[in-house]
């Protein structure tokens, strides 16, 4: 196990204080891709940035991120940077910000090389030229001396996967590649992701058919919590909670079936209780009770609907009532 | 935005002191024993009948310093009327509409930038005919540039927002717009903005009257300093004449510009 | 990059020239005859009744008896060979008082704004990076309240206490008289001392705000985390992310301050009887003496608008958004 991540819960201490992730448990195999999936807010790319410690001052995490064996969430600032970049890096969305404008990409991409393995700033960014190629960035040199602004969402996408591996990492951390992004770009990051083939990635995003294409198990999350968790053929095939199942109902291939209503905000939410049962189809009294998180047929879920059944177990100390 | 502000310490004390004084320039007439202009003794140090005594003509100086608010206040407010309107407005038209609108707005802007305010504001003053109307001008004239620039970036962000574009689309009036969606979005910054503008408009008036180019017909605090400082009492120690206008003065600026800094700060914060 | 800078230089001199016209048309735009300003209320009405002869020389001497336009020509040709005529106080020409009295405006505003500059940059960065620690605790109260003394108010208070009081420094002028060689250095350091201690504390307290607001935003930014991601020692991260983005804004304004050098200290010049530009231009005001305070205004608008000039340069040098595309506000 490359990463094991255990009870992961954030809260903003600012205002109300909100709960932003709940107890959020799930672990990456060496070389395996697992995605986060859920709709924006749901608290998934929070959890990645709780994982790397990039969350501000006034967040507060519980729980544990094994790396390695090492805990991530309690460790130092000298230790993190040690493995920070080196071993496992983040790669933020490409139609963000997460680019410096005042340097030039090849500088940036080729940084964590400077940084961690000591080489001097010319090998390190013909290495950047190398593998900025290697994902069709563009041939020539000088695509590496421009600035951010010049790239489009998906170049800088590309360039951010690449320096996310430079300084050769076991572990990427993404956060939602393809957002901003179309058809034919989201393509290109798609292989761009495929030829990953030695290192492990944790994928946060929101789109379905991005996550089947390059995931071996999904874990979806609405409002904070972790629904459902399995490998990526078994829940697209095979969903078991009623949200997994509308919102896979909901993808246009399969007739955009919405279910009604809307994800709420944050502070409208009852203390307790299943998130979706506002919007769920089988909701019923239980539903008031926050429900356990369950393993059935190889999934685990959280639903009171699977509570009973044959085959039902409680899954490892996830379901602790909150 | 149907939230409050709501104002930690800082801004209510700013509040406090400027109620303060809001209300000796509102009651002026009643809180002050002797009317200012009349002239009594000259040079009588503190006493009973005249609190903070009287200066070179005889006259009351706490009258004075009463009525010295009403002055200052008057034209610090009137001056950041003018200031945070024409900048309001003019960001509205050059960051809503954009266009050849968008490029003289911005030009004259960028040439306003251009001129040294105070000489500008000093020369100004010489060539009107004195008074509080002139002050205002001449004060008024470049220092609406800062808030004109930052309305017009925080509009053109607006703008660009679904539902007014949506609007924009169904042909609902630009009118309605600005004053449906537009200006209750940026009706914070035009509050924080037009109280740092009073604070810069009183720092100027209290300046210029400072220097003896301001309205003399009615002192303001600034006028009071004046004579205070040309009359030679820092010298002869009559600090009842010269401390007064200091202490109103920094207090005053303090005041509003407390409302203007934390009030906005709170703003950012969530 | 050559021609983003070209058309920056040709935007400068477009407002020059809008700047010298408009000074010229304040004149005449004013209600009233232009020579009321020239003599004053009471003296024009005076001399309209009593002495008309003179009123009419006087408007033959200042050439106000031409049509406008020809006004304007004399106006624009004395500008291009900087021939402002004679002072009408003292009768010497008005560009060589008036830059005689700048050097002595400079002693005080050059070290101010490299001072101050630095100063308040250094400690904006400081409380900027830590935003809501000690240091930022404390120092933005205590540089906010410098920032809103009125600085006639602040002069005041340092006289009293510091000159008046405890005699530590001279309370007026520049040098004291009869002195020669290096006292008449130490002299001058000594009436600068308070002056410069005030100008220099506004100067800090300003860039303070500046630079603390510009690293507090940069460090929120989406690629200062990318940074921290790498394993960057936060050391790195502040210099090589977040100063050099913030740098933009503050190099910007450190430029523009550059052209306040001569008009800034017009108050406190004053008060502490430095005779410099500011006081020059106070005195042509007072004095009605049109010619110096006109060639004043020009001389500072002009410094301001170089300013900004440079500021736009140094701002491509720094931002290749603006360098290769002259986007703005980016």
């Amino acid at each position: 196990m490359l990463l094991d991540v255990k009870n992961v819960s954030v809260r903003f201490a600012s205002g109300h204080g909100v709960q932003a992730v709940e107890n959020v448990s799930l672990t990456v195999n060496k070389k395996e891709k697992v995605c986060i999936v859920g709709e924006t807010g749901s608290g998934k790319s929070i959890l990645l940035l709780a994982i790397l410690h990039l969350l501000p001052e006034n967040a507060i995490v519980t729980g544990e991120a094994f790396f390695e064996g090492e805990d991530m969430i309690r460790m130092k600032r000298r230790q993190l940077d040690k493995i920070r970049g080196t071993r496992i890096s983040y790669v933020p969305q490409g139609s963000g910000n997460g680019l410096n404008p005042l340097l030039t990409v090849g500088f940036q991409v080729a940084e964590p090389m400077i940084e961690h393995q000591k080489i001097g700033k010319k090998e390190a960014i013909a290495e950047a030229v190398k593998l900025m190629k290697r994902f069709h960035i563009g041939d020539e040199e000088e695509v590496a001396a421009q600035y951010p602004f010049t790239y489009s969402g998906g170049m800088k996408q590309r360039a951010m996967i690449a320096m996310g591996i430079i300084a050769g990492a076991d572990m990427i951390l993404a956060d939602e590649p393809t957002k901003g992004l179309d058809e034919e770009r989201i393509e290109m990051v798609v292989d761009a992701f495929h030829s990953l083939k030695d290192q492990a990635v944790l994928c946060v995003t929101h789109d379905l058919n991005f996550a089947r294409e390059i995931s071996d198990s999904i874990s979806v999350m609405y409002a904070s919590n972790q629904v459902e968790y399995a490998s990526a053929k078994e829940l697209l095939e095979h969903p078991l909670h009623p949200y997994t199942q509308d919102m896979i109902a909901a993808m246009p291939e399969n007739g955009l079936h919405f279910s009604e209503g809307f994800a709420m905000a944050h502070e409208d939410y009852a203390e307790g209780g299943c998130k979706y049962a506002p919007r769920c189809r089988f909701c019923k009294e239980k539903c008031k009770e926050t429900p356990p998180m369950l393993e059935v047929e190889g999934h685990q879920v959280r639903c009171w609907l699977y509570t009973g059944k044959e085959g039902e177990r409680h899954a490892s100390d996830n379901g602790k009532a909150l | 935005m149907h939230k409050k502000i709501r104002l930690n310490a800082a801004a209510t004390a700013g509040l406090l002191i400027i109620l303060f004084f809001l209300i000796i320039a509102v009651f002026a007439p009643v809180i002050a024993p002797y009317d200012p202009k009349e002239m009594i003794a000259s040079y009588l140090p503190p006493s009973k009948e005249h609190i903070l005594g009287t200066n070179d003509v005889g006259q009351d100086i706490f009258s004075e310093m009463v009525y010295g608010t009403r002055v200052s206040l008057y034209i610090g407010i009137f001056a950041a009327f003018i200031v945070t309107g024409v900048g309001t407005v003019l960001a509205l038209v050059s960051g809503y509409f954009g266009g050849l609108a968008d490029k003289i707005i911005t030009a004259i802007t960028n040439i306003a930038m251009a001129v040294p305010s105070l000489p500008l504001t000093v020369l100004l003053i010489a060539y009107l005919n004195p008074g509080k109307w002139s002050l205002i001008i001449a004060i008024s004239i470049t220092a609406w540039t800062g808030t004109a620039r930052i309305l017009r970036a925080r509009v053109m962000q607006l703008k660009e927002l679904p539902f007014i574009k949506i609007e924009k689309t169904m042909g609902v009036h630009p009118a309605v717009i600005l004053f449906k969606h537009i200006l209750p979005n940026i009706k914070d910054i035009i509050l924080t903005r037009g109280a740092m503008a009073i604070s810069g408009a009183m720092m100027t008036e209290a300046g210029l009257s400072f220097l003896g180019l301001g309205e003399f017909g009615e002192k303001s605090w600034g006028s009071v300093l004046h004579y205070a400082f040309f009359r030679n009492s820092i010298m002869k120690k009559q600090y009842w004449w010269y401390v007064p206008p200091i202490v109103c003065i920094c207090v005053c600026v303090l005041g509003f510009m407390l409302i203007g800094y934390y009030g906005k700060i709170k703003k950012g914060g969530e | 990059m050559t021609r983003h800078i070209a058309q920056k230089i040709a935007t400068a001199f477009v407002t020059i020239f809008v700047i010298i016209t408009i000074s010229f048309f304040l004149v005449h735009i004013m209600p009233g005859d232009p020579v009321i300003h020239l003599v004053g209320q009471e003296e024009y009405y005076y001399l309209l009744d009593n002495d008309p002869e003179t009123l009419n020389k006087l408007i033959a001497r200042y050439g106000l008896d031409d049509s406008l336009p020809v006004q304007y020509g004399k106006y624009l040709k004395n500008i291009v060979t900087m021939d402002f005529g004679p002072s009408y106080t003292n009768q010497k020409p008005v560009v060589s008082n008036v830059l005689k009295a700048c050097k002595w405006t400079l002693f005080l505003s050059i070290p101010t704004w490299i001072i101050g500059g630095l100063l308040g940059a250094l400690l904006g960065v400081i409380a900027g990076w830590k935003p809501g620690k000690l240091f930022d605790k404390i120092m933005t109260p205590i540089l906010l309240i410098v920032n809103t003394i009125p600085s006639n108010c602040f002069c005041l208070i340092l006289l009293i206490f510091l000159a008046y009081r405890m005699k530590l420094f001279p309370i007026n002028g520049m040098v004291s008289p009869g002195v020669e060689g290096m006292a008449r250095v130490q002299s001058i350091l000594q009436h600068m001392f308070l002056p410069l201690i005030i100008m220099i504390l506004y100067r800090t307290s300003g860039d303070f705000m500046l630079m603390k607001s510009a690293v507090s935003q940069v460090r929120s930014e989406e690629y200062i985390m990318t940074a921290e991601s790498k394993g960057l020692p936060s050391r790195k991260v502040l210099f090589r992310h977040v100063m050099k983005n913030a740098m933009v804004p503050y190099a910007t304004s450190f430029c523009m301050q550059f052209g306040g050098i001569l008009s800034g200290s017009m108050i406190i010049e004053v008060v502490f009887g430095w005779k410099g530009m500011g006081t020059i231009l106070y005195n042509a005001v007072s004095n009605r003496d049109f010619p110096t305070a006109q060639f004043c205004f020009l001389l500072s608008a002009a410094l301001v608008v170089f300013a900004n000039l440079i500021s736009d340069i140094v701002n491509a040098a720094i931002d290749p958004r603006i360098r290769e595309e002259g986007i703005q506000d980016a």
